[in-house]
């Protein structure tokens, strides 16, 4: 199985994000990783594809990202990972544009399938 | 010797002045004019006893003595100038007798009355002594005058200060009366001498009725009421303020607390005569105290869950997605069934780890809690299969027992779990250094339409002074192993579910948990009965 659109990952936490390659990789998805949204921002990928995004990082966090690229146009649909989901949280990261939220620990079934279904529309 | 014989015996008294009219005429005034005086005297002294009604009888006797004396004398003058041509001496005689007699006893009494006619004060010593009384008189008015204006100041004053102390009193009263707790006096027995309208409302008496009563006759609990007179007596005896927490019960709805002031009457130099007593209730602030105390708790483990949570959530997820990755890396490759089943169960233990997490966290910030019919004997058995893991190993024989296995309790099957494994952990911890170690869990129906599930280990017991505080926050029986909040959680979980938990010293050695949960009906096929691991 294989997209032809690459799995952005921004975590701070080097646990999540390898282990989170490593199953998108034996899967199929050509992965990216970066350690926070200043890295994702200076290396800003210009192919398609799905961005999957901690909330709590130091500097700017999941949400404000997400706010910040919906303002500017940057059409990457967005997958928003939480430690803790609570009603109001969730609510804030849709409004701001984000696909889905998940919250942490996410199986990976369940993340192959969030993938699938926010990157469907990307053909 | 007859008297008509002295006209022929005698001469004219004339003749012895040889008729010479000078001579006649001078004897002649001067003893009429000496004879009209004399007669004049008698009536002024007439007249001067008749006005004086103050003379006494001597005077009186005196007074008439001395008139008949002088008219006595003026008499003689007048015979004198009779004589002159006339010659009766005989009766002329006869009158100078009589009135030498009158003149003699005159003479007598006025000797005899003249030390009382000295003693009779001069007009002179009477007019000093009367200015005296005059001056006395005005001195006494004045007096007068001054007391008067003395006793009027006094009577304005008194007035005033009567005024004053009812203003005061007035005051005193509507302080006493608006004050919203209780305000009282007692005698040094005692017995009331004062209270507020506050204080009677609770009593639920009229003054006159508890008027003289002590605490133990209008108080409900005669125990409490025997604790407040203790409370007054030490404040009397040691002639000190005290502010103390009391506890009393006025109807019978229940006993308050009340935060008194009690203050001794007088000083223990000049005696102690009673005290006064101010009492607020503040029931409901050590309610809320005690609430809020819980709520910071809470709130503070509330915190530390969620930091937690994240914390643990970040490799649980690197686990969890690492053993997806492996077993799709397996699925293609011919490899032994029971790596991949392995690997299954272990993601499993992944996201139950997780759930459990979330749950807790969920907890201790009081958020929604999921509660649906559980069967009792799998959620029993699943967490024993948790908190058993390795004991075996350790050499516990361990026993499950249900008395009825097909009883459905309503619970947070996480919640209840969590409960579990925490009384059968503690349970291992206890049996370490026991011979045999054993363990028997065993569920049941209890009254009450509860289900009861007991946990009973062989080891050392527990100590009967920590057995009633035992379910307390930060009570712990492990030493320094043991933060104390596992069997304070446990008691926060069953109770939230309307339950309840105890220890019980078992009847051989060691200890035994209690807890019950209420009874649910089993649902039917189909609905959503909380079975087993639904991952999340």
């Amino acid at each position: 199985m294989s997209a032809p659109w690459i799995v952005h990952i921004i975590d701070d936490d080097e646990a999540v994000r390898t282990s989170l390659r490593f199953a998108l990789s034996v899967t199929g998805y050509a992965v990216e990783t970066y350690a926070d949204a200043a890295d994702f921002l200076g290396r800003l990928p210009t192919d398609r594809g799905v961005l999957i995004c901690d909330v709590r990082m130091p500097g700017m966090n999941g949400i404000e990202l997400t706010r910040m690229m919906q303002a500017q146009g940057l059409a990457l649909p967005i997958i928003l990972m939480t430690g803790h989901a609570d009603g109001a949280l969730q609510t804030e990261a849709l409004q701001a544009g984000a696909a889905v939220v998940l919250e942490k620990p996410v199986s990976l079934p369940t993340m192959l399938e969030t993938i699938a279904r926010v990157g469907a529309g990307l053909g | 010797m007859d008297w008509r014989s002295q006209f022929e015996m005698f001469m004219p008294h004339g003749m012895c002045l040889l008729w010479r009219p000078e001579l006649m005429s001078l004897h002649v005034i001067s003893d009429a004019l000496i004879a009209a005086a004399y007669f004049t005297i008698p009536f002024v002294i007439f007249w001067f006893v008749r006005s004086r009604d103050d003379l006494d009888g001597g005077h009186r006797a005196l007074a008439a003595l001395f008139a008949a004396f002088i008219g006595l004398c003026g008499l003689t003058h007048i015979v004198s100038i009779v004589v002159l041509w006339i010659p009766i001496y005989i009766i002329e005689g006869w009158l100078k007798a009589a009135t030498a007699i009158v003149s003699v006893a005159t003479a007598g009494l006025m000797i005899a009355l003249a030390p009382e006619v000295l003693k009779l004060p001069s007009v002179r010593t009477l007019r000093r002594e009367i200015d005296a009384h005059h001056a006395t008189l005005a001195a006494l008015t004045e007096a007068r005058v001054a007391l008067a204006l003395r006793a009027d100041r006094t009577e304005t004053e008194l007035r005033q200060v009567t005024q004053d102390q009812r203003q005061s009193s007035t005051l005193l009263s509507t302080v006493i009366e608006a004050v919203p707790g209780m305000i009282y006096a007692k005698d040094r027995g005692g017995r009331l001498l004062l209270a507020n309208k506050a204080t009677l409302d609770l009593i639920g008496k009229g003054w006159p009725e508890v008027e003289g009563r002590q605490a133990r006759d209008y108080l409900s609990d005669p125990r409490e009421g025997e604790q407040v007179m203790a409370d007054d007596r030490r404040v009397m005896d040691a002639g000190t303020v005290e502010v103390i927490e009391e506890i009393a019960d006025f109807h019978g709805n229940g006993s308050r607390v009340w935060l008194t002031t009690k203050v001794p009457l007088g000083d223990l130099a000049q005696g102690i005569t009673g005290m006064v007593g101010v009492s607020i209730d503040i029931t409901d602030r050590k309610r809320m105290e005690k609430e809020f105390l819980h709520i910071s708790r809470r709130s503070a483990m509330g915190e530390m869950a969620t930091a937690i949570a994240h914390e643990i959530n970040q490799p649980l997820g690197a686990i969890s997605l690492y053993l997806g990755g492996c077993l799709t890396l397996l699925a293609d490759a011919k490899v032994d069934g029971r790596v991949i089943s392995t690997l299954n169960l272990a993601n499993d233990q992944c996201q139950r780890a997780g759930d459990i997490i979330r749950r807790l966290r969920s907890f201790v910030s009081g958020a929604d809690e999921i509660r649906r019919p559980v069967s009792i004997m799998r959620l029993v058995d699943e967490a024993c299969g948790l908190a058993l893991l390795g004991s075996r190993e350790n050499g516990v024989a361990s026993t499950i027992e249900h008395e009825a296995p097909e009883a459905w309790v309503l619970a947070d099957r996480v919640q209840i779990e969590q409960v579990i494994v925490n009384l059968v952990r503690n349970g291992l911890d206890a049996m370490a250094g026991t011979d045999k170690p054993a363990m028997l869990v065993s569920t049941g129906i209890g009254p009450a339409g509860m289900a009861t599930i007991i946990v009973r280990d062989n080891g050392p017991g527990i100590r009967p002074d920590v057995v009633d505080r035992l379910f307390e926050a930060f009570v712990s029986t492990k030493g320094v192993k043991g933060m104390g909040v596992g069997l304070s959680i446990c008691r926060t979980i069953i109770e939230g579910h309307g339950g309840k938990i105890w220890a019980e010293p078992d009847d051989g050695s060691g200890a035994a948990f209690h807890f019950t949960l209420p009874l649910a009906d089993k649902p039917a096929e189909g609905e959503t009965g909380d079975v087993g691991h639904d991952a999340a």
